[in-house]
């Protein structure tokens, strides 16, 4: 690609003693973040207990990310920022230099600054490892993958550094252009994301804020060092970029016009990239900051937004504060962002009405939250519904859903998440946040669908077989726990408990207030699963009832030593500490004891009102579990 | 030679040059002028390989300049606003181009250090302005370039520094033939060392002359005759310009000064001398023929 002989030594002198400095501030900063900690453990008696597990990043991971954050950027934007003043470039530029040459031989000069310091960390380490045989606190692997997450990462920000150095004129402007190209694709991402969920009625943002967006930013990804999730395949693609822009940057640099130097942007054409470019972000970023308020400040902030992004662009752009003149190029702008704002707020994509066909879905996957769609835990207590009657139910509801609209004052609201994969191939995700209460006709034929529940509960897929322990973990309070090992026991239990559940009602899956606990199934596997345990299970009950085992297994009122209602007229804070501040007062409280009464509540399943009533119930010698409950049912226990 | 060919540059969609077409012969002093903006910097900046003309071309001795290294290594440009590294010495400054342009003398460089008198072993950035352009010209001649090129090279040098430089330079355009092309808004300050003139004016050569020819060609004369001024003699002779003192004419006049002479001579004038014009006489003179104020375009 280049001579050897091209590279200038006295270039190269120049460019040590110039930035030199960056190199051995890198290296110290390594050497105080990594050997020298360990060797300060390693005088000190404290055992180590840390960074075995996730590698030589735990090791003061605060200053590794600082320095592998800023140093590649620091060195990128000082190596060439003869570029950016013009007595500079103008002699630099006179000399009998090619710019290839200058360029190859500045990058690897700061390859070397860089890298350097690296290596030699790494060998430091390396050789502590080996001298006082570390192996107990981290690995030779652990030392690789150090080396080679720390290597990508921090040659990709020089990369991009120099890339961007190529296209501005200004050493500020190279600098904050630089982090701000880091970021872009991941904030952009995320600030398009909260403006889809503002206006369009079904997005899911959550969804789409769970796909990995720190891999859309470098500098975010770094936490992935930390957490050791940076595979190996993602260090290649670093470098792999860091070479394309070695090769672009190089490119652009030949053509660059070295008059332009002392201008922020140094390419026309990449101007109104920049400037609507901005203008769109902080449109956005005002947007969000008024998020939570209604649409008139919402829309406020999107304009206040435009207007200042627009602003700060021409200001960067024509280096004076006074741009009062340059309007013109932000009526086209707003026209734009107007036009895309009509599209959204009256759907005329069609997104908010479109529900697919029951005869094009595949197959659909229906929960309370994205979190464990496209999840492979093998018993996560969700998955896709395949058979038609419950594809045309949930079509059903989506439709029901999509014609009563948003309503964001409504109470007693929850998630619905909806993920359709269509014959074609395609994937339609929506999230909604809907009354249940209203919804029950709908809810219920799935809910109460085989097919569904046998998702919910996975355990209902199991061989009792294969069943080795299952355990009541009911009271924590108690350290006796039930415990049923008898395989012909757990076959019975088994068979009970399935009938129970196949045969559950919607009414029945809403826990009472008496429920607590979970069984949880010790697999041969070794894997655990658990079910709430719940007073409505009628086959298990009356099994453990005939074993004497019910009394444990289930809270009844002879556990309980009271309950405690209160009346809180303004409700706000912690559930728990709202209830105990109001029981602390002498008003609006009343103390069950009536063991019929306790029973109606332990039985009962109206929680959640929003009367500002609060239950207590105090099982002997244990906390007591607080709810909210409905005036019907105070109105019914006290009294 | 270096040779420019419709040459237009263009800054913020602003032309600063337009079309500029001349020729340097090598071995000559071209002296670059015109008043501030006229686009002389831009000119120079492109001649030596720093800017890109978006049209024309630009050919020394039949190459482009425009990142050719084998062309930029016997060029050497000094700017208006000088360069050095910062915290290099002057050594230190030596040795940065002993290592870039493979025709410095190290001789010459140790044999200017007598001319110059300065301190090598002390940081250029500690040296007064003037002190600093010396280093410039004391670095660019050890490198023995070919072609020098200098952008108002005589700001902030007293006049015994200012003779010491043009003496150097002259000696070299003897010696070996450099070539060296001068900017300057001041006529004044080049007339005595430049063979050629250009003058630059909005980014378009407005006139190009031979010095030596111009001087040759234009006399400033003063005439009186006994009775008036023979008609046919004014006829004979092309004069550009006529004041009269009395009864004495002053005549600017074109044309061989023996042949001016000898026309003259022939009426037999009372009084007559011959005259040596200044270079700005001629300008004003020849300028104000066509129909620009010399004053406005040369500071």
């Amino acid at each position: 690609m280049w001579k050897t002989s091209s590279f200038k030594k006295e270039v190269t002198k120049q460019n040590f003693r110039s930035v030199g400095w960056i190199g051995i501030i890198y290296l110290i900063g390594l050497l105080f973040a990594m050997p020298l900690r360990i060797m300060m453990e390693l005088s000190s008696d404290r055992p180590f207990q840390f960074f075995h597990e996730n590698g030589l990043f735990q090791i003061n991971f605060e200053i590794q990310q600082v320095m592998i954050i800023i140093i590649p950027v620091l060195l990128g934007v000082f190596l060439f920022r003869y570029l950016q003043v013009k007595e500079t470039s103008d002699f630099v530029h006179s000399l009998p230099l090619k710019r290839t040459e200058l360029y190859h031989n500045n990058v690897w000069n700061g390859v070397v600054i860089l890298v350097t310091p690296i290596i030699i960390n790494a060998a430091l380490m390396a050789i502590l490892y080996i001298s006082f045989d570390l192996s107990y606190v981290y690995t030779w692997e652990d030392i690789w993958y150090w080396l080679g997450g720390t290597l990508s990462v921090t040659l990709l920000l020089f990369f991009a550094a120099i890339f961007v150095g190529m296209v501005t004129g200004l050493t500020a402007v190279h600098g904050v252009l630089t982090y701000i190209m880091l970021l872009f694709p991941a904030g952009i991402t995320v600030l398009l994301y909260f403006a889809m969920n503002q206006f369009l009625y079904g997005f899911s943002e959550n969804y789409y804020m769970d796909q990995n967006l720190e891999q859309l930013s470098p500098l975010v990804d770094t936490l992935n060092l930390y957490h050791a999730s940076f595979p190996a395949s993602r260090m290649y693609i670093y470098l792999a970029i860091g070479a394309v822009l070695y090769g672009l940057a190089l490119k652009i640099y030949q053509h660059r016009n070295m008059e332009m130097a002392g201008q922020a942007i140094v390419y026309g054409v990449l101007r109104p990239i920049f400037k609507y470019g901005l203008t769109l972000c902080m449109m956005l970023v005002g947007g969000l900051y008024f998020h939570n308020h209604d649409t008139s400040w919402m829309l406020f902030g999107y304009m206040a937004g435009a207007v200042l992004g627009y602003a700060i662009a021409e200001m960067v752009l024509q280096k004076t504060w006074r741009v009062f003149d340059a309007w013109k190029g932000f009526i086209g702008y707003a026209a734009a962002a107007g036009l895309v704002f009509l599209l959204l707020q009256f759907d005329l994509t069609g997104f908010e009405q479109r529900v697919p066909a029951a005869a094009n879905i595949e197959r659909v996957f229906i929960e309370d939250g994205s979190h464990s769609y496209q999840s492979n835990h093998p018993y996560n207590e969700s998955g896709y519904l395949n058979k038609s009657e419950n594809i045309q139910a949930v079509t059903k509801l989506h439709k029901q859903v999509v014609s009563s609209g948003s309503d964001e004052y409504q109470t007693g609201r929850r998630n619905l998440f909806l993920a359709y994969e269509m014959k074609s191939g395609e994937t339609m995700v929506r999230e909604y946040m809907i009354p249940e209460q209203d919804y029950q006709a709908y809810l219920e034929p799935i809910y109460e669908s085989l097919e569904y529940k046998a998702l919910k509960y996975p355990v209902m897929n199991v061989d009792p077989q294969n069943i080795d322990l299952i355990r009541f973990y009911t009271d924590s309070a108690r350290p006796d726990e039930l415990v049923v090992g008898e395989p012909d026991e757990i076959e019975t239990l088994m068979s009970r408990l399935k009938q129970d559940l196949q045969a559950e009602t919607y009414e029945d899956m809403i826990p009472s207030l008496g429920d607590r606990g979970d069984i949880s199934f010790m697999l041969e596997s070794g894997m655990e699963i658990y079910i709430p345990m719940k007073r409505s299970y009628d086959q298990l009950n009356e099994w453990l009832k005939q074993k004497g085992l019910y009394e444990e297994a289930v809270l009844t009122d002879e556990d309980v030593s009271k309950a405690v209602i209160v009346h809180q007229n303004e409700p706000g804070g912690p559930i728990f500490n709202e209830f105990k501040s109001a029981a602390a007062s002498n008003e609006h409280v009343w103390t069950v004891k009536d063991n019929k009464k306790i029973k109606l509540l332990l039985n009962s399943k109206e929680y959640q009102g929003q009367g500002g009533y609060f239950v207590g119930i105090y099982p002997k010698g244990g906390e007591p579990m607080i709810y909210r409950i409905s005036e019907d049912l105070v109105a019914r226990v006290v009294n | 030679m270096i040779k420019l060919q419709e040459v237009t540059k263009t800054f913020h969609k602003q032309q600063v040059l337009h079309d500029i077409t001349f020729q340097i012969k090598g071995g000559s002093i071209y002296g670059l002028l015109g008043s501030n903006g006229a686009g002389k910097t831009t000119l120079l900046k492109i001649i030596v390989g720093i800017l890109k003309q978006e049209q024309g071309s630009v050919q020394i001795e039949g190459q482009q300049v425009f990142e050719n290294i084998d062309v930029k290594k016997q060029m050497i440009f000094i700017p208006d606003s000088l360069y050095f590294f910062p915290h290099y010495t002057i050594e230190q400054m030596a040795k940065f181009y002993q290592n870039i342009y493979p025709s410095w003398n190290q001789e010459r460089f140790v044999e200017l250090r007598e001319v110059f008198g300065l301190n090598i072993k002390k940081k250029v950035s500690q040296f007064s302005k003037g002190m600093r352009r010396q280093v410039a010209f004391w670095l660019a001649l050890s490198a023995m370039p070919a072609i020098l090129v200098l952008d108002e090279p005589f700001d902030g040098l007293d006049p015994v520094v200012r003779r010491k430089v043009k003496n150097l330079l002259i000696q070299d355009v003897a010696d070996r033939k450099m070539t060296v092309i001068i900017s300057s808004h001041n006529l004044r300050e080049v007339e005595d060392i430049c063979d050629y003139v250009g003058i630059l004016h909005e980014g378009s050569i407005l006139l190009e002359k031979d010095l030596d020819e111009l001087k040759a060609d234009i006399h400033k004369v003063q005439i009186a005759f006994r009775n008036h001024v023979p008609a046919a003699l004014k006829n004979e002779l092309s004069i550009l310009h006529e004041e009269k003192r009395g009864s004495v004419r002053l005549w600017i006049v074109r044309g061989a000064e023996t042949e001016v002479s000898k026309k003259i001579e022939s009426y037999q004038p009372i009084v007559y001398d011959l005259l040596p014009l200044t270079l700005e006489e001629i300008f004003v003179y020849e300028m104000g023929g066509a129909g620009y104020n010399v004053e406005n375009i040369l500071v």
